[in-house]
């Protein structure tokens, strides 16, 4: 697969992970440069974009959109399509390789991690809750739904960090100022800066909480094969590197992960394979099975 | 201080209503609608579209239009572009625009002090209707057929402009 090798795989796809997400900045940060220069091929921001006639918007701010104002237009049914479909076979892909702020949340832990190693080991040592019940998650979704519906407030905007910070570096390029919701998204970094814990796009997210609405069986996840894993008990590196603090061991894995691929490349590197990507089911009822005789004899 | 934060205040809670651009829903409509995708600003070729900031509370990051400093020159390039209609996507003649009207003063107005003055008349884009000249000398506004863009007070030549661009979401 790509030409490279089997047991670096996983190591390689993160490089080009990352190597999308400097791309991605890069490109918020070209369509307003190409407007100035009256290129207007691609327009628009995070929460809605297009590209070349190709109309693609945020389903979490069509879904806001829609609920308050009770009315769909064709540009958004049709620009639901892409987000929809990517979301459905890769999960939310969106977070983990596109985001700007997951890419620069993700800098910052590194840079803070060294700074600060002692308090960033004792933040990530916590085991308690790791895959929580996703009714938590679902139930918040909720209630920043029917909170801007019930204000006729635009909530989901405010909330939605790629959103706002791909709108702002198009207003600042283009000259129109710099905007407070910018705020916004530094208070959220250093609330999590504080607690070195990623509990925004974890839990409150909504641009997130939409996107792992559209999930099915066949939808790409990290799938576990115990019987292969050999790290005993309290020593996980793949839920240790995890960025949301996941265990891919753990139930309810999904709908929190955006499968960025850290913990399978992790235990690649540990030389174990027991996480890997999947796209089938297959392997979770074998587990099932597999347990349930263990059980029995 | 004080007096700047009730103003502050004051400004949130009421929600001034600025000039939108070109086929904009009413207000309250418009702000349930608007997503801040930025491209009806982003396809504007005189930047005339600008983006509410703090002073406008909660419709923040919404396109707006300063008349005196920008006009819309009503090309209609950005009705089309908005992906949620908060900008009405059939509204393509520049004369179904319903921006604002237009409304003179008549006290600092130079052709009503008796000096001849001929500015907006001559720029208005909807030419000799929505701005005709009284007895060959007196602007007046039709209001049936003024469409809001500003351009005359863009080029009125008295300072603070002595015809100004009411907001429709305002009348």
């Amino acid at each position: 697969m790509f030409g490279l090798k089997q047991n670096s795989l996983y190591s390689n796809l993160n490089q080009i992970r990352k190597f999308v997400q400097i791309f991605s900045l890069i490109f918020l940060i070209a369509v307003p440069v190409l407007i100035l220069y009256e290129i207007w091929f691609i327009i628009g921001n995070l929460y809605s974009i297009t590209i070349g006639g190709l109309d693609i918007v945020d389903p979490a701010s069509a879904l806001q959109t829609i609920l308050l104002s009770k009315e769909v237009t064709t540009t958004v049914l049709f620009g639901l399509i892409v987000p929809i479909v990517l979301a459905l076979v890769f999960g939310k892909v969106f977070c983990s390789w596109m985001c700007p702020y997951n890419t620069l949340t993700e800098w910052l832990t590194a840079v803070s991690a060294k700074l600060f190693k002692k308090r960033a080991r004792k933040a990530k040592l916590q085991l308690v809750d790791r895959n929580p019940n996703p009714i938590l998650y679902w139930s918040i979704l909720a209630a920043i739904l029917i909170l801007s519906w019930m204000l006729e407030f635009p909530l989901v905007l405010f909330l939605s960090a790629p959103g706002i910070i791909s709108s702002e570096i198009s207003h600042v390029i283009l000259g129109m100022g710099m905007g407070l919701e910018l705020l916004i998204v530094l208070v959220i970094i250093s609330f999590e800066a504080l607690i070195f814990k990623r509990y925004w796009c974890k839990y409150v997210c909504p641009v997130g909480a939409v996107l792992s609405l559209f999930r099915v069986r066949k939808t790409l996840r990290v799938a576990y094969d115990k019987a292969v894993c050999n790290c005993a008990g309290e020593s996980e590196p793949c839920s240790y590197i995890c960025p949301l603090q996941l265990s891919p061991k753990q139930p309810y894995l999904y709908p929190y992960c955006f499968n960025c691929g850290l913990c399978i490349k992790i235990c690649e590197k540990s030389g174990s394979g027991a996480l890997s990507f999947k796209f089938d089911e297959k392997k979770i009822t074998a587990e099932i099975s597999n347990s349930k005789k263990n059980c029995c004899e | 201080m004080v007096s700047f934060i009730i103003e502050f205040v004051r400004d949130l809670i009421s929600g001034k209503s600025p000039l939108r651009p070109p086929g904009a829903f009413p207000e309250k409509e418009f702000l349930k609608k608007c997503i801040k995708c930025n491209k009806c600003a982003q396809i504007c070729p005189y930047f005339s579209i600008q983006m509410a900031h703090i002073e406008y509370g909660k419709s923040m990051g919404t396109p707006l239009i300063f008349p005196r400093e920008v006009p819309c020159y009503v090309c209609m390039k950005c009705p089309p572009v908005c992906p949620t209609g908060a900008l009405k996507n059939d509204v393509v003649n520049k004369e179904d625009v319903r921006m604002g009207i237009a409304v003179i003063n008549e006290e600092t107005c130079l052709p009503y002090i008796g000096i001849i003055c001929r500015a907006c008349f001559e720029n208005c884009p909807i030419f000799r209707e929505a701005i005709i000249l009284e007895d060959e000398m007196y602007p007046k506004v039709i209001k049936e057929k003024c469409i809001g863009c500003g351009i005359c007070e863009k080029v009125c030549p008295i300072e603070g402009s002595a015809i100004i661009i009411e907001s429709a979401h305002n009348i």
